[in-house]
């Protein structure tokens, strides 16, 4: 019994701590605010009208690429910016451009990054927006993209990771 | 979604109470392990009593490895605190809240970083001529309304524009536009608003480690 107890206890023993160190590493990542693709509306009043959505994301329906824009919830007041990460879904081969930007609470603009992806599926990218003096304790963050028109490409997710 | 390192932390001071108390359970039936072999000597022959002595051995040759075991995790788990505390401890710094005044300074120096860096920045002139061509091509597709571009400067991979902003908005609003056609040649960039005129100055770069690094802690 006491051995089988030892045997036992040596086995868990370094798993539990494992699991532990495991535990370590999500503490010292940013803070995260997951939002619904269903945020992003029209960047441009004419397309007002093109733009629809699903449950879990907005889609346009003009027949070329529309621009829109997803403003983004911040959790914290740090001054180390963030990676916005967003999930896009292409019915066919096509291309989603994102830009995020970060502007201080009057307006003006502190910093932004560009990328994107073309390809057919779903796909997730991320945007750098960190550095100490990217953000500030009332900027915010909001991200600018051109999704694919004629329903082509649905904006499923923008996340924010404050650090 | 994210665990608070307090929560951790309670975790591991249980874990250990526990650790304690488990080794604590397996060391109290040793006092019984001695009578027990006296139990044998009783009933048993000399080989029995061969056998049980080195039964004896081999448990306290187990008990003394656990024991080493025991003391190197739990130096272990020590060290893990000492992370937890100090991770904690970097945490509350940066969360720390910053006044408005230290904010300011914060920013003025990241510009005056920014600028700094694009004077030592060397010259390409081939990619200068590129991005400039570039840039020049993104501003034309504004049509009849381009960008009132005031100055440009493009060394190996950094340009600094000049916008002239008008105060109708139109900057603001077809920056995105300007900015996304250049996504792949000028992927980041960091502005700052001449006080004043009102003007706009964009330092964009092929290089996210120039605006990343600028004040980096």
């Amino acid at each position: 019994m006491n051995q089988k107890f030892t045997t036992v206890f040596r086995i868990v023993l370094p798993a539990i701590l494992i699991g532990e160190l495991a535990l370590v590493s999500p503490v010292s990542a940013g803070v995260i605010s997951n939002h619904s693709g269903t945020i992003c509306t029209n960047y441009n009043a004419k397309d007002v009208t093109k733009i629809d959505r699903y449950s879990y994301g907005t889609r346009s329906l003009k027949t070329s690429a529309t621009t829109v824009v997803c403003p983004l919830t911040r959790n914290t007041s740090s001054s180390y910016g963030a990676y916005v990460y967003v999930d896009i879904y292409h019915a066919s081969y096509a291309t989603t451009k994102c830009t995020a930007f970060s502007y201080d609470e009057d307006g003006y603009l502190l910093t932004s990054t560009s990328a994107g992806w073309t390809g057919g599926g779903l796909h997730e990218f991320s945007l750098n927006l960190t550095g100490l003096g990217s953000s500030s304790s009332f900027s915010d963050y909001s991200v600018v993209c051109s999704i694919p028109g004629g329903g082509a490409g649905i904006i499923q997710g923008v996340d924010l990771s404050e650090q | 979604m994210k665990l608070s390192s307090a929560a951790l932390l309670s975790f591991t001071v249980i874990f250990v109470g526990g650790l304690i108390f488990a080794y604590w359970i397996d060391d109290y039936p040793a006092s019984g392990i001695s009578s027990s072999p006296s139990r044998m000597v009783t009933s048993s022959t000399a080989e029995g009593k061969n056998s049980s002595a080195r039964m004896v051995d081999a448990y306290q040759q187990d008990r003394v490895a656990l024991r080493q075991e025991v003391a190197l995790l739990r130096r272990e788990i020590a060290a893990m605190q000492r992370q937890f505390q100090e991770q904690r401890q970097t945490d509350s710094e940066a969360a720390a809240p910053v006044s408005r005044a230290e904010e300011e300074q914060i920013q003025r120096e990241r510009l005056e970083s920014l600028e700094t860096s694009f004077r030592q920045e060397a010259i390409d002139r081939q990619w200068a001529e590129t991005a400039s061509a570039e840039i020049q091509t993104a501003l034309q597709e504004k049509g009849a309304d381009p960008l009132a571009l005031q100055d440009m400067e493009c060394h190996s991979h950094t340009c600094r524009l000049e916008l002239a902003n008008d105060g109708s908005g139109k900057l603001e609003k077809s920056l995105p536009d300007f900015l996304s056609q250049l996504s792949e040649t000028l992927p980041y960039a960091t502005a700052n608003s001449i006080a004043g005129s009102g003007n706009l100055i964009l330092y964009m770069s092929s290089d996210s480690g120039n605006f990343s690094q600028q004040g980096k802690q």
